[in-house]
């Protein structure tokens, strides 16, 4: 886990320094590919050799599809409570700077 | 991309099944430890360089943060809610909201820090994210507002659901989309190792 935000940290500065100079920028993108790469392959390799993962695929997807329904469905909620608060603040602001005038 | 994604997975798996031997994977870990460096390393040089984002935010003033923090605090909740319906612990049902969509990074960061099942269900979870925002967002933008839309694309607001927010809600939501989406996909590697950690 520190290694993951040591080395985000790192990369950060190094980008917002722009240490690397343009010309290998592209490198980076294909740095970043190829470290996903072998994440995704191994990934896929660890549920592949895992019985219990493959026989559950089926609850894993229904589980999955659920936290995706709800993260999408509260987030919702919460930004509509959220714009209903920032624009009736906005229409305050406006009105006040309308009294005055 | 998401295919070449889909397809490394599956690759993978064939591998796994068929030809490579599970104690062969536990000498693995140096690799996929050093995989995982230089991906977070690549993936924050690419971050830091992206300084578009602070323009936009003056563009648009500091109240703007309370968009993707909103979505973080929904997200959060609505994973822990779905994740007690199917009993599944707290540190992972939040650790696979926090990838907030971004199902490639989140995936193989809890597969490799936690266990390959919950980077199962993240990669999935986040894919569906994605697909769902697809079909979500014009309804969302249109019925109940147009910076409500910015939330069901989380992380992805910033590039894949972009083009849905701009079409669906206009160019100001979609400048807002742009920055909410940028600092969610920041949180993302910072928020899963940290949430799938947790001890409660």
């Amino acid at each position: 886990m520190t290694i993951v935000l040591v080395a985000l940290g790192i990369g950060m500065l190094i980008g917002y320094w722009q240490i690397i100079p343009n010309k290998y920028s592209r490198w980076t993108g294909y740095l970043t590919w190829f470290g996903l790469f072998i994440l995704l392959l191994t990934m896929g390799v660890r549920i592949g050799s895992d019985e219990k993962i493959l026989a559950n695929l089926g609850t894993l997807g229904v589980q999955a599809f659920l936290l995706a329904l709800f993260s999408v469905v509260f987030s919702v909620i919460i930004l509509f409570l959220l714009e209903h608060y920032l624009i009736s603040y906005q229409k305050e602001e406006q009105r006040k700077v309308g009294e005055k005038a | 991309m998401t295919w070449l994604i889909i397809g490394t997975i599956m690759v993978g798996g064939a591998l796994g099944y068929w030809i490579i031997p599970a104690n062969l994977l536990s000498q693995l870990d140096q690799i996929t430890s050093l995989a995982l460096g230089i991906l977070i390393l690549g993936v924050g040089i690419e971050l830091g360089q992206n300084k578009e984002i602070w323009v936009k935010f003056k563009q648009l003033g500091w109240k703007v943060i309370l968009v993707p923090l909103g979505i973080v605090l929904g997200t959060l909740l609505g994973t822990t809610i779905a994740g007690w319906l199917i009993k599944m612990p707290f540190n992972e049902s939040a650790a696979i909201g926090a990838g907030f969509g971004w199902y490639s990074l989140s995936a193989v960061l809890i597969a490799k820090i936690y266990n390959a099942q919950t980077g199962t269900v993240a990669f999935l979870a986040n894919v569906f994210r994605e697909v769902l925002a697809i079909l979500f967002i014009p309804f969302v933008a249109t019925k109940i507002g147009r910076i409500t839309s910015v939330a069901p694309g989380g992380a992805t607001a910033m590039d894949t659901t972009l083009p849905f927010v701009t079409k669906a809600a206009g160019p100001e939501a979609g400048l807002i989309a742009f920055i909410s989406g940028a600092i969610l996909t920041t949180l993302v590697p910072i928020l899963v190792p940290l949430l799938i950690n947790l001890k409660l």
